[in-house]
């Protein structure tokens, strides 16, 4: 049974336009992604590769200068990017894609009580009274886990610890029951031990209302073992995508291979000639299936059984 | 939740009142050594050229000269707080009547100029700012550095040539009333509130028209700073993240437009207090214009004619109105934002 | 694929430093400015010449911008006039610079410490207070009736009125970055604190000082003005444009407007070009408008 396909990211493009001074700058490029009902795809990549930059643009909410070159983000059977400003603010963000941020302290309104402001996100889609809609606020706030959720709702946002605000800024993305949600480095700008809270908190938030999510990390762990799909994303391209257990445990494309490798081994390791050494025999295996199946390649794409597809061109 | 605030906001006027206590004794230093700068014996510097000599020694006495500073300061203090303000020679009268006649005149022509700019500015930054809209941006960018280069004296006189002399609407600059009118009875010494508590509606209506030409003036060169402050603050607050992650969410335009100007009040409250104060000052020139018989006119005259005694006053209550203005802006910022310290 | 090229290297730089607003008041002030400082050369006749006769008189050849009621010709005074009203700017700006910046740099770095010199920060802050709860105006009028009529005095006082201002500015700036990485790096290594202060914090804290500059020459241009229009600044028969105006001001309402209009003008124009330069600097220096 296949599932319903939720988001179609087809052919997406963002460049910095041409200017006197420079030429136009790709940031991402050809983005392809695909999200299916209850699915959870995990983006991955290092600092800079553009996982920021396409979360913004999958909700049409770029920051000058970028601008959307080309493509399509398709949401059930509407291009979210030709839609006008109030079909979008109304219909579509909070109420069908919602969206977290890393550095949560700084999301919010900083002279604003954190409980008014998720209340304030309801009663933008919901006509209900407001202390209808500051109980379901706390009723939130109870199933994130904030403790004290009477007391913390009154809390502004300069008083709450990251994990606190990380809770919240959860609570405002999932108020309104999206069906996706995109999680743009959930664990960023937090301690380990936070993050490990906060993990928890995604995982039991996954299992239980079964929505669909695309996780933006650099955390390979934190993919692993919340996706089910991936998607390798390298300096605006993806590189390699497919099933999570797959491509953890078969990468083929080189930066893959370093990603997964260099996460799991401990530093001296990695610096040790027999580490170099298995990795280069890695690449070699890459170039040689460049050339091999150079005349099978589709769009620089080669593709493997279930799905596994991997970048062979430059 | 409400009283919780008041509470909150109570315990800090409390705390800032505590503090105004030694910044007044500050300003009363301050003011207390201006005289005493003059060359010359302060008890003839503060009776001017005539006085006689009978008349210095008694003085002297007042003023404790001849003995120690502190207790000359003592003095004045006490009589600060008997309400004496020394006197006047060239009105004759305690300065303390004078000015109780002057303040109101200059408070009434500030206070709506103060109102309208206000008004003007959160028009202008509903209209603008919130849409976006480049050009109308630019125009309002040009008028803040455009009017801002007028000194409002000058434009006063403009303003009388073209619509008194050449068209005629405003009536003539010599004073808050027409000749024929007699001042209302005094009760907040507000012209326009006085008379309307008279039910004198054509009084009412001529107070008014004398308002208008100085209040224009003032109007049109001082809203000039704010209008940038506001317009400059609130395109700064609209790429804050935390207005951009909210909208992402689905938060509303109304919502998320008063995000934004709650978040741009402070810079602009502190530029609109300020500009109060400054008005204070320099409403001396607009008041010369147009005989306002306000503490403006009052200070220049007294400098003019070496009246020391209402110049010592003069400063002294500039300075008080400036902390009570203050202390209002803080108690505004404090309910606003809870981040500030005390 | 980018040329590095000489060419290619000196457009970015124009690119990167200048905008539309430092090319306004460039355009204005430059010939302004000049102007005056040729005025003997250009100037038709000596500022202070009374041409007894001839009040009041309109626009003519002879004089282009008509007499005021002692008889001077406007258009000479209105060329001359500037040079006072810019040293007086220039210098009291000055004089609350070179004051106001290290105040502000020792109140920002001791403020809240221990010792000596943080007591004597508390002291000086109360103080900057009390200065600043004065009205600008009345404060400059006070003084200059204490101090007497000179225009050495008018830079005093407008200089004595900035100090509180920079000072305030660099305190602002000073207290965020002396309690940055680099700072706490250098004092636990045993740096002298003056080294510090002048060497770490003073390039970052400045800018806004910088920016404060135009606007404080503008400002005092606009206050100097005032003064002498009250009878409190330059004095007769000083060319001084807030002097003209207040010589004019009597005459404006019988309708002989020019010797009122064009100091006006040209006072305003004069602090507009200066503000222009100001938001050109500080649109110049904030590394965020660099492309």
């Amino acid at each position: 049974m296949t599932k319903e396909r939720i988001l179609g990211i087809h052919n997406l493009s963002v460049v910095v336009p041409e200017e006197q001074g420079h030429p136009e700058i790709s940031i991402l490029n050809g983005i392809n992604l695909y999200l299916k009902k209850d699915e959870h795809v995990g983006i991955i990549g290092g600092s800079g590769s553009g996982k920021s930059v396409l979360m913004n643009a999958i909700i049409k909410s770029l920051q000058e200068p970028l601008v959307i070159k080309s493509g399509e983000v398709v949401l059930g059977s509407e291009n979210i990017l030709t839609m006008k400003h109030d079909q979008l603010n109304n219909k579509v963000l909070g109420k069908r894609i919602a969206s977290i941020c890393p550095n949560p302290n700084w999301r919010l309104d900083p002279i604003e009580p954190v409980g008014e402001q998720v209340k304030n996100i309801y009663l933008s889609h919901f006509k209900v009274k407001e202390a209808e809609a500051r109980t379901r606020v706390l009723e939130l706030f109870n199933m994130v886990g904030i403790p004290d959720a009477t007391t913390r709702y009154n809390a502004f946002s300069h008083e709450l610890s990251g994990g606190m605000a990380q809770r919240v800024l959860i609570t405002m993305a999932l108020i309104c029951e999206p069906e996706v949600l995109l999680a743009d480095e959930p664990t960023g700008g937090l301690d380990v031990t936070i993050q490990m809270q906060v993990f928890d908190l995604i995982l039991r938030l996954i299992r239980e209302k079964q929505r669909s999510i695309i996780i933006a990390s650099r955390d390979i762990g934190l993919i692993y073992h919340l996706c089910n799909h991936i998607y390798v994303l390298k300096e605006g391209r993806i590189v390699e995508a497919g099933n999570i257990k797959d491509v953890i445990q078969n990468p083929i494309h080189p930066y893959t291979c370093k990603l997964i490798k260099l996460s799991e081994s401990n530093y001296k390791i990695r610096r040790s000639q027999e580490y170099m050494d298995l990795l280069q025999t890695t690449d070699n295996k890459y170039y040689k299936l460049c050339e091999e199946n150079a005349a099978h390649c589709k769009d620089g794409y080669l593709m493997f059984e279930n799905e596994h597809i991997v970048r062979v061109c430059k | 939740m409400i009283t919780f605030k008041i509470l909150r906001i109570l315990k800090f006027i409390g705390r800032r009142l505590l503090y105004l206590l030694p910044q007044l004794m500050g300003v009363t230093i301050v003011v207390f050594l201006l005289v005493r700068l003059i060359p010359g014996n302060p008890a003839y510097v503060l009776l001017g050229q005539g006085a006689s000599d009978e008349a210095v020694a008694v003085m002297s006495e007042r003023l404790g000269l001849g003995k120690s500073i502190i207790v000359q300061y003592e003095y004045y203090i006490r009589g600060l707080l008997q309400g004496n303000l020394g006197d006047s020679w060239f009105t004759s009268n305690p300065v303390l009547i004078d000015i109780t006649q002057k303040l109101p005149a200059t408070l009434e022509l500030i206070t709506y100029s103060i109102i309208i700019i206000i008004a003007l500015s959160l028009f202008i930054a509903k209209v603008t700012a919130i849409r976006g809209n480049k050009i109308v941006n630019n125009i309002l960018r040009g008028y803040g550095f455009l009017a801002g280069a007028f000194p409002d004296f000058w434009l006063s006189l403009i303003i009388i040539f073209l619509l008194f002399t050449l068209a005629g609407i405003i009536p003539a600059p010599i004073g808050r009333l027409d000749i024929s009118f007699i001042s209302p009875q005094r009760v907040t010494g507000f012209y326009t509130i006085d008379s309307l508590l008279e039910l004198d509606f054509k009084k009412f209506a001529n107070a008014w028209s004398h308002l208008f030409a100085p209040v224009l003036a003032l109007v049109i060169v001082n809203s000039a700073p704010i209008l940038k402050m506001a317009q400059a603050t609130i395109i700064r607050t609209q790429k804050e993240e935390y207005i951009k992650f909210a909208k992402d969410n689905g938060l509303s335009d109304k919502f998320s437009e008063r995000m934004i100007y709650r978040n741009s009040l402070p810079p602009v409250l502190t530029m609109i207090g300020y500009i109060y104060i400054f008005m204070l000052g320099s409403s001396v020139l607009v008041e010369n214009i147009f005989s306002w018989g306000g503490m403006g006119q009052y200070a220049v005259q007294a400098i003019t004619h070496s009246d020391y005694a209402p110049m010592q006053a003069i400063v002294l209550i500039s300075a008080i109105i400036s902390y009570i203005v203050y202390l209002v802006l803080d108690i505004v910022y404090y309910s606003i934002d809870p981040r500030v310290e005390i | 694929m980018m040329k590095a090229t000489n060419k290619g290297k000196r457009n970015f730089f124009i690119k990167k430093y200048i905008n539309v607003y430092l090319i306004i008041g460039f355009v204005i002030l430059v010939p302004l400015i000049l102007v005056t400082f040729f005025a003997d050369k250009i100037a038709p006749y000596d500022p202070t010449t009374v041409f007894s006769g001839e009040y009041l008189m309109g626009l003519s050849n002879k004089h282009i911008m008509g007499t005021d009621s002692l008889g001077m010709d406007i258009f000479s005074r209105v060329m001359y006039a500037p040079r006072i009203d810019l040293i007086i700017g220039i210098l009291a700006t000055s004089l609350g610079t070179i004051i106001g910046v290290p105040l502000g740099l020792f109140v920002g770095y001791f403020e809240s410490r221990k010792g000596i010199n943080g007591k004597i920060s508390l002291v000086l802050i109360r103080i900057l207070d009390v200065i600043q709860a004065f009205p600008v105006f009345i404060l400059g009028l006070a003084i200059v009736a204490v101090t007497g009529q000179k225009v050495i005095n008018v830079i005093y006082v407008l200089g004595f009125i900035w100090i509180p201002v920079f000072a305030r500015l660099v305190r602002v700036e000073t207290l965020r970055t002396r309690d940055k990485l680099f700072v706490l790096q250098e004092r636990a290594i045993g740096q002298k604190n003056s080294v510090i202060i002048f060497k770490h914090i003073l390039p970052n804290a400045i800018s806004p000082a910088i920016t404060q500059i135009s606007t404080s020459i503008a400002a005092s241009i606009l206050l100097t003005a005032g003064l002498s229009f009250v009878g409190a600044g330059v004095r007769m028969p000083h060319p001084e444009l807030g002097l003209m105006i207040s010589i004019g001001s009597g005459n404006m309402i019988t309708g002989q407007w020019w010797p009122t209009v064009f100091p006006g003008i040209i006072l305003a124009i004069l602090v507009f070009g200066l503000s222009m330069i100001g938001e050109g600097i500080t649109i110049s220096i904030d590394p965020r408008n660099w492309k």
